[in-house]
């Protein structure tokens, strides 16, 4: 296919995919998805290899080609006909973490299966011990219903039906989840209508040249930054604190990126094995997380992360481990552990890629949970907290920001109080001094400070990284860790960093995201760059003094 | 006697008219750093005398300037207790994936000049902590010193709901601090949603002085030189109003040239009997584009500016990095891209001779034969094709493509990256291309337009007479224009009549407060009312048309379902089991302009048919193409394509299946056949 051809359509079938979404989002009900947008919408050819993302939560974009692959087990795409869908939200085939439910529909032309579109979409509650987060779980039957890989037909299985009513009565908040269902089934028919018109215009014949050779372009780049890198064997660690069960940690996870050419391995042989707690890293969430993190070090653009980007990269993740846990592992909290993956390759790749690859962040996924029952209905909030992420060797690591793996939008604090009367907001904002010292430093953790005005919300929260901090790059420091309370009255109340628990009217409740690591050493600051954290407030003269040696007037360094 | 005068990045485009005639057009080089000069140097060439306009309506990029270069006014900002880092957070999520060095695009006031004032409100609009002013007002007091500052936005949590903290803190200032230049959230933009709200009114507060200045500037040389007429402003909604008034409401004057190019554009179309278009501007760097229904351009709240939300209704226009001067290159897995890389002016493209190397758009129709290089821009600038062709050897070769294939492909990808602008506009907003007229301007629209008609399925191309000038004609069409609303939620289905009355009512008299001070009479002001109306639960809200619900013609019972079925157009599936909510209540409020008709031109002497034939390359061979003058097609006229017409500012080209014929008024219509 000419080069012109491919870009043309090319970015036709990403303008496809971004429509998908958003008129996912924009009639979603949940605030998971309409406002954090938690979601994810693609394209793929007839043997489930990924054509074109959108600009979603890549996560879950890159968790969706390994779910077409375990569906390809159970079912012959080809012989799917309209109206039908697949489904998983399974974690041991095919699924991440159970609130992740994937969608695919086939895409029909002259009665060809020639690919499937699919959306991705965390829904907000799906039933098992707590709403929405259930911070105690050691068995994946607490974190909600399990949909193995089956395939119904949407016409007479959906709403008023037996599945659909089975369905209804096992998850807290219906009149969010149905809708955000149906949101998800239309984005898949957007695409599937956008695409028929594109053979109709081009030819199929062209359409299924061009899935074929966006894939081999795409594996050209690749290969080619993967031959940049020198040949070796590279290798690195980062933990996980806790797994929400009390048990000792650390769980670590452990990786060698094992470079031979243009071909790259990612070998997590040695890590530890999988938890009781909930931060188990379903199989398919653990290639999301390489295919992102890769990507990400390489630089490639989007038109570009396709099932070609993918082909040089092979992940060996032994079974009953952290990275590729056994049934009926829990595995809701599995984000923070997947970006201790980011953390261990960046560590790796930074002594021969020290301008790609990044400090750690506070990289860990801090979800936020509150619940209310009332007249028997519950009314559900789900949000995510940014936090500090890492420096880079050329710039300070950005403050307050969603961390790289995922790309999940805050809730509006006037959204939160207008949805959800039983709470109130009195700080959103960054953390000062939370940075990682460094010649660069790392980016500010940030706040959350709710006061609950009615009793018995549960509130539930999973992060990592509260009682210490992973270290920068090239001598560069760590951040300050994140925290959790609650001030009832004059007591305060350390909650720790997974929480499942029921506060109180009165009760002030504070989240905290810690900041990110430094790249570089202290020494190298430019006085300029203090200067202006001092100026803006991002640091305080102490900090100033004590982290960057600053003499005590006017912040000017020693 | 009335004038246009658009200020363009390049050119300053002018029109005179008397009545409904147009007397002159024409266009001079724009003067950036001081558009004024511009604006006195197209007035000089227009020759009037001033004191013979009775008004004087103005398009400038000066406010989008003020925020693309960042050349604002020192602004603060005062927020509530605990949100101070609400703008520097925006929506917290990145804007481009696959980055670990993305950053935010930094906000337009710094950590250091937001202040907290204690107070809260809340949802309701009831007052959880009355307000406390302590040391906000002396911190300020410090920063004119020390900062300069002079512009402050005021950004109070659900101000929305209960503008009264909003309206003590502006109270508390102007007291001591009367020259400070303030603006309020809850009056530039009432609405939830405080990142949006924010950052809008931000915008607002860092364009106010420049443009305060600018019209400042303006008003007094006009004066100067006995101007005694009314000088109006065309606004981003495409409603033109007194200066006076803008300069309150600066951050509105953003887009408003573009706005002036959709605004002329409808009303040529409506009254050629096209009620329903896509505008296609295309100039040197960029194109626009927007969808028109029946005459009344679309309108969104959801717009951006150099990655910073401007959530005011504005025309929605899609902007797009491909014009003349985009650069064709190929990437590094050996595809070809066209922009958004421009040549700009200087050095230009290759075929300009002013030290271009790259291959652009522009060589690509020069090297292909749809623009001679003695016709380009009227002889004033004569274009080397030698110098195209050497620079498209050079993409050719790094593409691996014939040279020819590539200068082809480089039309069909700039021509696919507008069609996706118009696929934006229309397919992804729920309406089908094929149903709409494309109308095409700026200096490249004629020339790639009905290949992008075909492209989409439209059947039909119209082309302005002087396509050129389009936008400064735009300004003497525009309504005077004005927004209102109000967030008021409220379940639909519990809907009365008193709220509805009520809400509408409160609007009317701002309305009305309004267009008194433009000393507009009230019974020439026509009103639009509107609900913007979601299912409950969801957080976007669709604005429906309920005029006929405030009338009374429609029972108020068939609001749901009007909902339900609007939903469904929009988003192909509705859910009749959900409850709907009103959220917004709003009002447009418009007094027609006196110029009505959109006669551009008379229609030109049939001068020398003038034709000739030369080869243009097409699909891979070399065709013999005949070549007309506009100026020479008298009315009625019909041709064949494929045929190249040209003109002084334009080029036009009509492929094999269609034809083009010459409408009344001049306009020429290009039809497949």
């Amino acid at each position: 296919m000419d080069p012109v051809s491919l870009s043309v359509i090319g970015h036709a079938y990403v303008a496809i995919a971004e429509e998908m979404g958003v008129n996912l989002y924009r009639s979603a009900h949940s605030t998971i998805v309409r406002e954090v947008r938690d979601m994810a919408t693609a394209l793929f050819d007839a043997d489930g290899n990924t054509v074109a993302m959108a600009n979603w939560i890549p996560m879950l974009l890159n968790a969706m080609e390994p779910a077409a692959k375990a569906l390809r087990r159970h079912y012959d795409f080809r012989q799917l006909r309209a109206d039908e869908a697949l489904l998983t939200n399974d974690p041991f085939d095919g699924g991440q973490h159970i609130n992740d439910v994937l969608l695919f529909t086939p895409i029909i032309v002259d009665g060809d299966v020639i690919g499937l579109s699919c959306a991705n979409v965390h829904h907000l509650d799906l039933g098992g011990g707590a709403p929405a987060n259930n911070a105690g779980a050691t068995e994946v039957f607490q974190e909600g219903i399990i949909f193995p890989p089956m395939k119904i037909t949407l016409g007479q299985d959906w709403e008023d039906t037996p599945f659909g009513k089975f369905f209804r009565a096992n998850i807290r908040v219906p009149e969010k989840t149905i809708p955000d269902f149906n949101a998800q089934i239309a984005a898949c028919r957007t695409g599937e209508a956008r695409i028929a018109a594109l053979c109709a215009k081009y030819g199929k014949e062209a359409i299924l040249e061009f899935q074929r050779e966006i894939q081999d372009y795409s594996e050209r780049i690749i290969r080619g930054a993967i031959d940049q890198i020198p040949d070796g064997d590279y290798r690195a660690e980062a933990y996980m604190e806790d797994d929400g069960t009390g048990a000792p940690g650390p769980f670590v996870i452990r990786v060698t990126v094992r470079v031979r050419g243009s071909d790259m391995l990612l070998d997590f042989a040695g890590t530890d094995p999988q938890a009781k707690g909930f931060i188990n890293i379903p199989l398919a969430s653990t290639h999301a997380t390489c295919r992102t993190t890769i990507m990400s070090i390489l630089q490639a653009g989007h038109l570009l992360v396709n099932a070609g980007a993918f082909r040089p990269i092979q992940v060996a993740a032994p079974p009953g481990t952290l990275v590729n846990p056994a049934r009926p592992a829990a595995t809701r909290a599995r984000t923070s552990t997947c970006y201790k993956i980011f953390d261990a390759v960046n560590y790796a790749l930074a002594p021969v890629m020290p301008e790609k690859t990044i400090a750690p962040g506070f990289d860990c996924q801090t979800g936020i949970s509150m619940a209310l029952r009332r007249e028997g209905r519950f009314q559900v909030l789900s949000e995510v907290l940014g936090a500090g992420v890492g420096a880079l060797y050329d710039q300070d690591g950005a403050d307050g920001m969603i961390m790289h793996l995922t790309n999940g939008m805050n809730t509006p604090v006037e959204s939160v109080e207008i949805e959800f009367p039983f709470l109130e907001i009195l700080r959103y904002g960054l953390m000062a001094n939370s940075g990682g010292p460094g010649k660069f430093r790392g980016g500010l953790g940030m706040e959350r400070k709710y006061r609950l005005l009615e009793e018995g919300v549960h509130f539930g929260l999973h992060s990592d990284r509260h009682k210490h901090s992973a270290a920068g790059l090239f001598g560069g420091l760590g951040g300050v860790p994140g925290a959790c309370f609650v001030e009832r009255g004059r007591e305060t109340i350390h909650l720790g960093s997974k929480v499942s628990a029921a506060l109180r009217a009165g009760d002030i409740l504070t989240v905290r995201s810690g900041g990110g690591a430094g790249y570089g050493k202290v020494i190298e600051r430019s006085p300029s760059l203090v200067e202006r954290d001092l100026r803006e407030e991002r640091i305080t003269l102490e900090h100033a003094v004590s982290a960057y040696g600053a003499s005590g007037r006017a912040g000017v360094p020693a | 006697m009335r004038v246009g005068v658009e200020v363009g990045g390049t050119f300053t485009d002018w029109v005179v008219t008397q009545g409904d005639r147009v007397l002159r057009i024409g266009k001079v080089l724009s003067t950036p750093g001081h558009p004024e000069i511009g604006v006195m140097n197209a007035l000089d060439e227009a020759a009037v005398s001033l004191k013979d306009i009775g008004s004087l309506v103005h398009g400038s990029t000066i406010a989008t300037n003020v925020v693309v270069e960042r050349k604002g006014a020192i602004t603060a900002l005062v927020t509530t207790l605990g949100f101070r880092d609400v703008l520097a957070i925006q929506r917290q999520a990145k804007q481009r994936l696959f980055d670990l060095f993305y950053k935010h695009p930094e906000p337009l006031v710094p950590r250091h000049r937001i202040l907290e004032a204690r107070e809260k409100v809340a949802p309701d609009g009831a007052i959880r902590q009355p307000l406390v002013m302590d040391g906000v007002v002396d911190r300020l007091e410090r920063l004119i010193a020390e900062d300069g500052v002079e512009s402050l936005a005021v950004c109070l949590l659900h101000s929305y709901a209960n503008p009264a903290h909003e309206q003590a803190v502006e109270r508390a200032i102007a007291r001591r601090l009367p020259h400070l230049h303030i603006s309020l959230s809850s009056d530039v933009l009432p609405r939830f949603r405080e990142y949006e709200r924010t950052s809008t009114v931000v915008m607002s507060a860092y364009t106010k002085p420049v443009v305060d200045r600018y019209l400042g500037q303006l008003e007094r040389q006009l004066i100067e030189r006995g101007f005694t007429g009314h000088l109006n402003v065309i606004q981003a909604n495409g409603g033109s109003v007194p200066a006076q008034a803008i300069r309150r409401h600066a951050v509105k004057m953003i887009l408003s040239g573009p706005a002036a190019g959709v605004v002329g554009a409808a009303a040529l179309a409506v009254e050629a009997g096209f009620p329903n278009i896509i505008t296609f501007d295309m100039g040197g760097t960029s194109t626009d584009v927007c969808l028109v229904n029946d005459g009344e351009p679309r309108i969104t709240t959801d717009y951006k500016i150099a990655g910073l939300p401007l959530a005011l209704p504005m025309i929605d226009i899609v902007t797009v990095g491909a014009g003349g001067g985009s650069i064709a290159a190929a990437d590094r897995g050996g595809i070809m891209k066209v922009g958004p890389e421009s040549a700009g002016a200087a050095p230009g493209p290759a075929s300009y001779g002013r030290g271009g190397a790259h291959f652009t758009v522009t060589d690509a129709n020069v090297v292909l034969g749809f623009i001679r290089p003695d016709a380009f821009f009227g002889g004033k600038l004569r274009l080397d094709t030698d110098a195209a062709r050497v620079a498209l050897d050079r993409v050719a070769a790094a593409l691996g493509m014939e040279s020819m294939a590539a200068a082809e492909g480089v039309r069909r990808l700039v021509n696919f990256t507008m069609a996706q602008a118009m696929r934006l506009v229309s397919v992804e907003r729920g309406h089908d291309p094929r149903d709409y007229t494309i109308v095409a301007f700026g200096g490249g629209g004629p020339l790639h337009a009905a290949q992008l008609a075909e492209d989409l399925g439209c059947a039909q191309v119209l082309i302005p007479v002087n396509p050129g000038i389009l936008s400064a004609f735009g300004l003497l069409i525009a309504n005077t224009q004005q927004d209102f609303m109000a967030t008021r939620i409220a379940p639909a289905g519990a809907a009365t009549r008193d709220l509805l009355v009520e809400s509408f009512e409160d609007l009317d008299t701002r309305a009305r407060r309004e267009f008194d001070g433009y000393g507009i009479a009230w019974d020439a002001v026509e009103r639009a009312h509107a609900l913007d109306m979601r299912y409950v639960g969801q957080a976007y809200e669709l604005s429906m048309p309920v005029d006929d619900f405030v009338s009374g013609e429609t029972p108020l019972a068939q609001l749901v379902p009007r909902f339900h079925a609007f939903h469904r157009s929009r988003y192909g599936h509705a859910s009749s089991r959900e409850g709907v909510e009103i959220v917004n209540f709003r009002v447009t409020a418009v007094h027609r302009s006196a110029v009505q008709r959109a006669g551009m031109a008379p229609v030109p002497p049939a001068g020398e048919r003038a034709t000739d034939v030369a080869p243009i390359w097409l699909d891979g061979q070399e065709h013999a193409c005949r070549f007309y003058r506009r100026e020479g097609l008298p009315l009625g006229h019909v041709i064949k394509g494929p045929a190249v017409i040209e003109e002084a500012t334009a080029t036009a080209f009509v492929p094999a299946g269609w034809v083009a014929s010459v409408e009344d008024g001049g306009n020429m219509l290009l039809r497949r056949t």
